[in-house]
């Protein structure tokens, strides 16, 4: 059953949510981001932020423990009840593929805490390839714009308490948009050795940006530090990135992903083949984030498909 | 107290030192929220630029700021060499060349005559980092090094922990603050082929990286070249962008003959 809601309504609702929910929106700033709002008008949703959503979930640098001579005190987040609003289909499936891994309290806290409201996406960019990557619906509320009139779907409990005042639809819309970007196999796995990934390796600069903006790489980095009196310290975590050496390097100095190839590979089969094998959903959720921050616009997408041509072919 | 008097005897001897150069990366020591933690962990023993009376014995470890530009400074560096256990560059200056180094890449009677019309009898050598004329056990770098790096040296040394420098560009710490990336809104930005830690901090304020940490380990300086040819760049204008600061390691860098610590 879908609620209604015109839209020029919208502001007045989301208002009175401000009132009780610390409510995250995208807005543009220096680059656009998701980022806690104090008035509606402040939320941009033209375009998919660079910024993702995990940035909320999995804070840059996070303090988990303080200790202070012997005493050891772990720390949890302390976050109102939040509401994240004009999130994108993709960046929704992104926390559903961040629900499967991350077990930790801090991420399992913030979770709880939040309720996921969804924005369909009107203008898809040529960097857009999620219809190819098989989303599922996973929201709370998710609205659709329609004839002047926002149609809400309802996901969940938590979700249906938000618009219990508002009135029924009489009949329900759900609206699916076409990407011009399609990956048409995915079915990579016997690829590994092809030497076709070595032309988009070389180009690569190792400069991390794909994996920094990818709103389901969740690696991260623990690191401990004391103070100059050596008797207090923390310990914080921040994000790691599987395209830098140093990721791999163990002590006495070997580094497991030695070369660029290595590296670049693991980062497209992670997210195409070892997920879904191991979760049964494919990790990449098709925002297109890391070909839009690629400096040397390197295209992954473009190589599975001429991979799955050069296959037709040889089946000929 | 028994604690107490041994901390005392066993703080290590530092010396600060400085040859050819702005005095910056001795001043960076100085600030007040750098100087007071480090005085606390280790025993600063000479430092000519803040004392007049300087211990003259052996050091434990002696830090250096500054290019060798006469041949005064390499006596002075050899006489160091022979006085501390451990030699740390301090600065792009004493890591790579700083911008002295520059003249490595230009005529150097004209750039005597440009800077100096009318003193004809001074000499003009090419300005070389140190470790081209005495080994050295570590590196400090960034211009001026930043007050993090030098309190977590310290904090190494006296704890006997190993010291290391990130091996990761500053496209990582760049990225991780979120910044918008300079290289895509068409500025030529050395980020993805410099050593990180120093936090992306001309990035962050909208300014390109000028590379003054060095080469990262592992920048792919090929891609880079073909990046920028495809952006319409000249091998001119990167070459002049990579000499600003660490031109003579860039250079052996591309040539695959580092000398530098870390390759």
């Amino acid at each position: 059953m879908q609620k209604i809601i015109k839209i020029n309504s919208l502001n007045e609702f989301l208002t009175n949510l401000i009132k009780d929910y610390t409510v995250i929106a995208p807005v543009k700033e220096r680059t656009t981001k998701f980022k806690a709002i104090l008035d509606p008008k402040q939320i941009y949703l033209d375009k998919i932020t660079k910024i993702p959503l995990k940035k909320f979930f999995l804070p840059e640098e996070e303090l988990l423990l303080a200790f202070k001579e012997n005493k050891i005190t772990e720390v949890r987040p302390k976050t109102k009840p939040t509401i994240i609003f004009g999130a994108r289909k993709c960046d929704l499936n992104a926390i559903n593929v961040l629900d499967k891994v991350m077990k930790d309290p801090n991420y399992m806290h913030r979770r709880k805490n939040t309720i996921l409201i969804g924005m369909y996406c009107t203008h898809p960019d040529k960097y857009c390839f999620c219809e190819s990557m098989e989303l599922i619906n996973f929201y709370d509320l998710f609205f659709y714009p329609y004839n002047g009139h926002y149609y809400i779907s309802i996901g969940s409990k938590k979700g249906e308490a938000l618009v219990k005042h508002l009135p029924s639809a009489k009949k329900e819309i759900t609206l699916k948009f076409k990407n011009t970007k399609k990956i048409k196999n995915k079915d990579i796995a016997a690829d590994y050795q092809n030497t076709i990934w070595e032309t988009d390796a070389n180009k690569c600069l190792s400069c991390s940006a794909c994996t920094v903006v990818c709103p389901t790489c969740n690696c991260f980095d623990i690191k401990d530090k004391s103070l100059i009196n050596k008797k207090q310290g923390r310990r914080t975590r921040s994000s790691a990135s599987c395209q830098l050496k140093s990721f791999s390097r163990v002590a006495g100095g070997k580094a497991f992903r030695d070369s660029r190839l290595s590296r670049f590979k693991h980062f497209v089969y992670h997210k195409i083949v070892y997920f879904k094998n191991r979760h049964k959903i494919y990790m990449c959720v098709g925002c297109g984030r890391c070909l839009r921050a690629c400096p040397t616009h390197i295209d992954w997408t473009k190589t599975i498909n001429i991979l799955s041509k050069t296959k037709k072919i040889q089946k000929k | 107290m028994k604690q107490k008097k041994e901390n005392t005897t066993e703080k290590l001897k530092i010396g600060l030192y400085g040859i050819s150069g702005c005095a910056g990366c001795l001043l960076t020591v100085i600030y007040e929220d750098c100087f007071t933690e480090i005085n606390e962990l280790v025993d600063i023993k000479a430092f000519p630029l803040i004392k007049e009376d300087n211990y003259k014995g052996p050091l434990d470890y002696c830090f250096i700021e500054g290019t060798v530009c006469f041949d005064e400074d390499i006596i002075t560096l050899k006489k160091l060499r022979k006085r501390s256990k451990y030699i740390v560059a301090l600065g792009a200056c004493s890591h790579v060349g700083g911008v002295p180094s520059m003249k490595n890449f230009l005529n150097k009677d004209k750039v005597m005559r440009f800077v100096y019309p009318k003193y004809n009898h001074l000499k003009s050598t090419n300005p070389t980092p140190i470790n081209k004329h005495i080994k050295v056990d570590y590196y400090l770098p960034q211009c001026p090094p930043s007050k993090k790096e030098i309190l977590e040296f310290v904090q190494a040394i006296t704890s006997n922990r190993p010291f290391r420098l990130t091996e990761d560009p500053v496209c990582f710490e760049c990225r991780k603050k979120g910044n918008p990336c300079l290289l895509n809104q068409g500025q030529l930005c050395l980020g993805p082929i410099t050593r990180g830690g120093c936090d992306a901090l001309c990035p962050t304020n909208d300014t390109i990286c000028y590379g003054c940490r060095g080469p990262c380990p592992d920048a792919n300086i090929h891609a880079f070249k073909e990046l920028l040819k495809e952006k319409g760049y000249t091998q001119k204008e990167l070459v002049a962008k990579m000499q600003t600061f660490a031109g003579l390691q860039f250079k052996e860098f591309e040539e695959e003959k580092s000398t530098w610590l870390e390759k």
